[in-house]
Order: C-alpha cells, then structure tokens, then sequence
C-alpha cells in the first residue's frame, strides 16, 4: 500500500506563493543494510517523485540512497491557475504511487 | 567497550535513588533535542502519522472470516477509543489476562473479527495502536492496578530493578538514578513509555514499546526477551502505573 | 550468543548502510568507490560549467542529532521568470557511500527556487548543493555539518 499525505491549503489568490508539503511512506532501504538474521536487505529506492499542478510539470526529483526514510518534500509554487496538484512516484520494485489534492485558484 | 565504559563510570559514579518515581515527571519529549520535539509537534511533518493515517483506513477495513471492521463495534473511534490508551496495560477479564494495547487489538482481531493475529512490529499492528494511542493525546495515564493486575505489575517493578547484561544496569541505574544527565549527546530520560509507539530515526519507522524495551536490553548486552513476552508485558505494565498522571504524547518522535 | 552477534552484524550494517566508519571500505569498497569520483560528478552534474560561490544557501544544523535524518534547505537566488531561472539543484554528501541524494528539475512554476528535504548523513561532512541556472552557469553553496551518534546500540 502506497501511503503518502499531501498538505495545500485549497484556496489561493492568483499570483500567491503556495507551500507544499509532501511525505510519503516508503523504507528507502539503501541496499547496505543486513536484516535481524543477517541477511541483506534489497535495496529499494523511491527512484524519482514528479509534481505536477494543472497538468504541468512543478519538479522532478531523482532520489538517492542518501534521502532519509519515510521521504518529506517541501517547497512553494505560483498559483496561476485551478487544478490538482499531484504528486507521482515510483521505487526500484516498480510499485508506483501518487496523491493529489486540488487548488482553487480565484 | 567505550561505550560500556563510559556508562559504568557514569553509574559507579553516582548513587543510586531509592525513591519509586523520578519527580518531577517529565515526558521523553522533554529530553529529545528540539528537532525531535518540533516535528513531534507537526502533525503533518511527524513521520508517525503515516501511521496514524494507515491505522485510520484499517481501522474501516473489514477481516477475517467475520467480515467485520473495527468500526463496526466502535462506531465512532475519536469518541470510542478516546483515554483508552491511559487505561493499558490492564487486566481483560473477558481474556483472562493482561493486555497492553497491542495485546487487545488482537484479542478483537482474533476473537471477533476471527481472523489471525498480526505480528508484533508489523506495520498493521503499528498502524492499529498508534490510531488507538493518538485518541488519548494529551490525556493523563491512568492505569488501574486491581487485584488481578498486580501480580504482573509487581513482576515489572522487580524487573525495573535487576540488573542485567554484560553492563550489569537496571533500568533504575539509568532512567531514576541518571535521568537528565549526559550519555555523549543523549540526555537521559525518566524512561516513560507515553509516546509509543513512537518514530525512531534510527529505526527509520516507527516501532512499539517493546521494541524500544528490548532496545535498552540490547544496549546492556542482557539477552532480549521475545516481543509479547511476559517479562516485556510485565515491564510495561510497571511503566503504565510509574507513569500516572503524564499525557500520553504518541505518536512520539526518538533520535 | 549467536543471535546477538548476527545482530551486531545488523548493527555494523546500519553503520556500513550510512558509511560511518573506515571499515565500510573493506566490505563494500568496489561498489562505493565507483561512484565516489567526487570531480567526475560534479562536472557532469553542472554540466562543465565553472562553479561560482554565492547566490545559493544551504540550510542544514551545524550539529545534526542523527545521521538517519537531518534536515536541509537549498535556497537560491532567483526570481524564477523571464531568463533569471535555476533549471536544476543537486544535493551532495561527499561521505556517503552514494554521494549524490538528490537532482531536482525545477520549472517558473515554483514561487522561489526552494527545496527542503531531509537526508541521510553518514558522518560528519561538507555538505554540498549545486544550482544550474538557465543561462548555464552554475553555483555551488556549502555547509559543515557534524553528525552524532547515539550513545546506546540499538540492535533491534
């Protein structure tokens, strides 16, 4: 199950910097760790995270074994515009995840 | 070694109180650096409400050969599961036995819902106490030591007292004779257990009471008892009562 | 006795997993190494541009309380329109056994040229975040940090 909790506020006057936070469920396991019995744990990386809000592209990020588990984004964007900021992200198992939220714009 | 050095120092260097409850009673939080205790406070930036919310949809999702939810029974979980988390560990008549709160979500989750008991640490369990214990943030612990219970808590107590391990600590070494005093950059708690089951950073998740227990059993090179052992159980239930009167803080955030 | 040194074998993964200690280099040293040619990255990363310091800024603590994850900031200097814009910022802990943590894209659609995250530090280090600007130059902001460990072993 893909968990991840996308907070925006849901009205903006155009022009209005818009922060968002972003924190998504997922181990980020490194490919260095053993388990309990010793054995390695496969790594598994959150491999990129792409925002997009009304359809167009805010970010992409590649992520990194170096981006700490259970991974928190945080930045701002320009409302321009009504539409769902969205989130979507894949890791190395290819289970993909996304959340979105909608941004009224007036 | 230097560690264990520095922490038989520390205790051949300080006497050990006799006194039952460190006072004044001050949560974990009070002793995490102030990053642990702003993202504590963020109830979205708190890792552990990923939990939260995972609890949330688990807790409408029905199971086992029951068909049924935990919502089903408790209608209304804000109001139903509110201050439940003070009152654990306690003594389940209906079970016949102690229960701390992971031990009763299985009881429902076995007896009710008739479906097999989820395993300690697995992130279904986690998610299910964490939602339960967030319904009590705030509120006072309040664990009730009748007759059939104290047995069991006075079990704990002995525990909290033994020393154990390659270091040869008990709890009270460290968490009533210590608290507040320096281990490199750790500031030694009182060693209460109100906010768990709480995100550790270096679990990277978020882990029980238990796992945090069997942490410090680690940390003694003492032999870890096995998770809902009676000895971990007994242990808790000790806490629960050493506890009283301090707000249940989970979902906590720990280095 | 054999359960609890497997468990320090965990232990010593953990470690390995954030590269704490010289002893990483003995288990995993071939696989660490290739990606560890700091220069190499860093001129592919901006593109071969000369890196100019200033008008970008790092926000991370000077003493972080755990290398499992500690928060930063990257801010650069841009109004994020016409031809003054920040096409991509990456994030580089030199010490970690992946240097690079992260590349951003980044598009006029951002309020400011802003990241925050948290990351994994495995020790003390300079921690290092290029800008790539529209006009392809590239600035380069850095920060110490020092990362403590905690004082008991956690073997669970």
């Amino acid at each position: 199950m893909a968990l991840a909790r996308l907070s925006v506020q849901s009205k903006a006057r155009r022009g209005e910097a818009v922060p968002v936070r972003l924190v998504i469920q997922h181990p980020m396991e490194t490919g260095f760790q053993m388990d309990t019995q010793g054995r390695p744990v496969a790594k598994n990386l959150i491999r990129f995270v792409v925002c997009r809000y009304a359809g167009r592209e805010v970010w992409r990020a590649e992520l990194g074994s170096g981006i700490a588990a259970n991974p928190y984004v945080e930045f701002s964007l320009r409302a321009d515009m009504t539409g769902d900021i969205e989130m979507n992200w894949e890791d190395d198992l290819g289970e993909k995840g996304s959340v979105r939220a909608r941004l009224d714009v007036a | 070694m230097w560690r264990a050095g520095l922490l038989l120092w520390l205790v051949a260097g300080a006497s050990v109180a006799n006194s039952q409850i460190p006072t004044p009673l001050k949560s974990g939080s009070d002793f995490q650096p102030a990053d642990m205790r702003k993202l504590q406070a963020d109830d979205f930036a708190n890792p552990a409400m990923l939990w939260v919310s995972q609890g949330e949809q688990l807790w409408r999702t029905p199971r086992g050969d029951s068909r049924k939810s935990c919502a089903d029974c408790h209608r209304e979980p804000v109001q139903a599961m509110k201050g439940v988390a003070t009152r654990y560990p306690r003594f389940q008549s209906v079970a016949g036995r102690v229960l701390n709160l992971e031990g009763q979500i299985n009881y429902c989750t076995t007896e009710r819902q008739k479906s097999p008991a989820l395993a300690y640490e697995s992130d279904e369990l986690l998610a299910l106490t964490t939602y339960v214990a967030r319904q009590s943030h705030g509120m006072p612990m309040s664990v009730n030591l009748d007759d059939a219970a104290r047995p069991v808590y006075e079990q704990g107590q002995r525990l909290y007292r033994q020393r154990r391990g390659q270091l040869n600590l008990a709890c009270t070494h460290c968490h009533q004779a210590n608290w507040g005093r320096q281990l490199l950059t750790d500031t030694i708690s009182q060693g209460h257990g109100t906010g768990y089951p709480a995100y550790r950073f270096e679990w990277q998740k978020i882990g029980s009471l238990q796992r945090r227990l069997r942490a410090c059993y680690f940390g003694l090179r003492a032999e870890m008892p096995a998770y809902g052992s009676a000895d971990l159980l007994a242990l808790e239930l000790y806490l629960g009562v050493r506890a009283a009167g301090l707000a249940v803080e989970a979902p906590g955030v720990r280095k | 006795m054999k359960s609890l040194q497997t468990r320090r074998r965990r232990v010593l993964g953990l470690i390995a997993g954030t590269a704490l200690l010289p002893l990483v280099a003995k288990s995993g040293g071939a696989i660490i190494a290739a990606d560890n040619d700091l220069p190499a990255l860093i001129k592919r990363l901006s593109g071969n541009a000369k890196l100019t310091e200033g008008g970008i800024r790092l926000t991370i603590p000077e003493l972080a309380d755990t290398g499992f994850s500690v928060p930063v900031s990257i801010d650069v200097e841009s109004a994020m329109s016409g031809s003054d814009i920040v096409k991509s910022i990456h994030l580089i802990a030199p010490r970690n056994p992946r240097p690079l943590v992260a590349s951003i894209a980044l598009s006029p659609l951002m309020a400011r040229a802003s990241w925050t995250t948290r990351i994994r530090l495995g020790g003390s280090q300079e921690v290092m975040a290029i800008a790539v600007m529209a006009d392809g130059s590239a600035r380069a902001g850095r920060a110490d940090v020092v990362v403590s460990i905690s004082a008991c072993i956690d073997g669970t």
